[in-house]
């Protein structure tokens, strides 16, 4: 009886150091779930992104510099070069892909057996690493290439695709469509299939034609799976690299000098780091930039 | 319905389709080109094409040789590194992002909105932009040539801790408080609740996974510089950099790097498209 009292006596001593001790296990438990990702996530983005501001900010000695690498960049001619092509590439890729992407799924929505299977072809090249379809674009872009073949058995003389100033950007447009529209289309027949078919019947009960039922229900119904694809769309037309790199190396002579190949020769062709810091942080500023007004024109549509 | 309609519907309907397949078959176009390229003597692959006609795509007599050639060569040494790389970051990655996922769902905790915030708000920079100065780190710390150098960045992936978590939020509490219960701790109800329960999600999260490192080419291309190190993408590029550029090994190359990943993904295909649509594109 009285040792029972003694084991008792040493619970009710040792209680509140337990419940401490649990209180911080629990505490602990979810941090050491979380701690490789998030060690990751800061050491190898949120880290190199404040070390990618620094850098802009400081001279070839680490010294902080203030504006000196922004000022340099902009007066750059090479720099006003590469953004004009880099806008351009945006203005032109992106909507032409949300155009097609949104054709595609008006035209493979439906789920019978034969339409599934050219979806799947269609969404075949998304399947293809960049880097291969760069390369086999590069192929067919070549003066006896596939393209040519193409041209030729349509009676188009040869052209130069990207050997010219004047359409190797566009080929590279072109090109990347070929990947991505597959892709942009699987996330808009998400959103078709989510239509109330009713709707449209409705409005072809009150006379409503294809066209105008297309353009006053499904497009307006379609805008958040539309906001997603033209933004998405957006940030991986900014941030093209490989075709770039294989293909063209920004040339011929500039016209196809994207940014993230500027940053890249930047930092290893002609190894500034800082002036590729300040590059990249441009290029992070205008894709935020151009987002943002997209995201001010899709949501200022809504409240019409 | 009359029968005029009827009628007309189903001309319009034949148009439609005949439209699809023909834009279907442009889209193919390309890669029918590769294979029967990489079927092919590399010395036919441009000739064949004079005139276009259905040998263009069709080679009359395939040969493996091609294969032969690209898998004896420095391609394969790419080939294996990213497999290793690949399959090693599906794993690891899949791991740690699910664990992280599963602190964000299935424990209740102070200050977890704000550590999903850091994970959401870390979308906003993209791999892309910081992959520069994050080499130079690497290099300085001589990690250059390394497997963990193209492996460990990769293996935090905030979309899948993303996607990860939603899936979790759906799993019940009363299976979590069942286990606590009967005496299960964290790890127990992780690894055998929760990771069981979600394998369409972790499909669909492996995948994105995997196609990241199979696709990535700027990342290996600034932290590798010794051949033997190289990912496939990278010596592939070199194929076509050398002035013997020989098409038929380059086309028979390229054919294994899309088929690897095109077989991989059609064999999950559901899980995938399902855990795309689960992105937050819909809601």
């Amino acid at each position: 009886m009285a040792m029972v009292t003694a084991y008792e006596k040493r619970i009710v001593r040792a209680a509140p150091i337990i419940r401490r001790l649990s209180k911080w296990r629990a505490a602990i438990a979810p941090l050491l779930f979380l701690a490789p990702a998030l060690v990751g996530l800061i050491a190898f983005r949120l880290l190199p992104a404040g070390w990618l501001v620094q850098q802009s900010f400081s001279g070839p000695d680490g010294e902080f510099a203030g504006l000196d690498n922004f000022e340099f960049l902009f007066a750059s001619p090479n720099f006003a070069k590469t953004m004009q092509a880099t806008l351009t590439f945006v203005v032109v890729t992106v909507p032409l892909q949300t155009v097609v992407a949104f054709g595609l799924a008006l035209l493979f929505v439906e789920n019978s057996r034969v339409i599934s299977l050219l979806r799947v072809l269609v969404f075949l090249p998304v399947l293809i690493p960049s880097s291969v379809a760069a390369i086999l674009w590069g192929a067919a872009y070549r003066p006896q290439g596939l393209a040519n073949a193409l041209l030729r058995s349509v009676g188009v003389s040869a052209q130069p695709f990207l050997a010219s100033p004047d359409q190797a950007l566009m080929s590279i447009t072109v090109m990347s469509s070929w990947i991505g529209c597959g892709f942009w289309m699987i996330f808009l027949i998400g959103g078709l299939k989510d239509i109330p078919r009713d709707l449209h019947e409705a409005a072809s009960i009150d006379g409503a034609g294809k066209l105008s039922s297309l353009w006053h229900i499904t497009v307006p119904l379609m805008r958040r799976p539309l906001a997603f694809v033209i933004v998405a769309d957006t940030v991986a037309a900014f941030l093209l690299f490989a075709p770039i790199a294989l293909l063209t190396r920004g040339g011929p002579n500039g016209s196809t000098q994207l940014i993230m190949y500027d940053v890249y020769q930047q930092a290893y062709f002609f190894n500034d780091l800082s002036l590729a810091a300040a590059e990249g942080l441009t290029l992070m500023v205008v894709m935020m930039g151009v987002i943002l007004i997209q995201f001010r024109l899709l949501s200022r549509e809504k409240q019409q | 319905m009359s029968a005029v309609e009827t009628n007309s519907t189903r001309a319009r309907r034949i148009v439609q389709l005949l439209f699809g397949i023909a834009v279907a078959a442009g889209f193919m176009l390309p890669i029918a080109w590769l294979v029967a390229g990489s079927l092919r003597p590399g010395s036919q692959i441009f000739t064949s094409l004079d005139p276009l006609s259905i040998g263009s795509f069709i080679p009359p007599r395939p040969t493996l040789e091609n294969f032969g050639s690209a898998l004896g060569g420095t391609f394969r040494t790419g080939l294996i590194n990213s497999i290793i790389v690949a399959a090693c970051t599906v794993v690891v990655g899949l791991l740690v992002c699910a664990a992280a996922a599963f602190a964000l769902s299935a424990m209740q905790w102070r200050g977890r909105e704000v550590v999903f915030a850091l994970i959401v708000f870390s979308f906003l920079v993209p791999e892309e932009v910081v992959a520069v100065p994050l080499s130079a780190i690497f290099a300085r710390g001589g990690l250059q040539n390394t497997y963990v150098a193209l492996i460990v960045p990769f293996v935090g992936n905030g979309i899948v801790i993303f996607l990860l978590r939603q899936f979790f939020l759906a799993i019940p509490r009363s299976l979590i408080e069942a286990a606590q219960v009967d005496g299960a701790g964290w790890l127990r109800i992780f690894f055998q609740i929760f990771l069981p329960l979600s394998r369409p999600a972790l499909i669909g999260a492996g995948l994105i996974l995997f196609n990241g490192q199979w696709q990535a080419y700027l990342w290996p291309l600034l932290v590798t510089t010794r051949e033997d190190m190289f990912l496939a993408p990278i010596t592939l590029g070199l194929m076509v950099g050398q002035y013997s550029s020989d098409y038929g090994q380059i086309f028979a190359a390229s054919t294994i790097l899309s088929l690897i990943p095109a077989v991989i993904l059609l064999g999950f295909q559901r899980s995938f498209t399902d855990s795309v649509a689960m992105s937050g594109v819909k809601e």
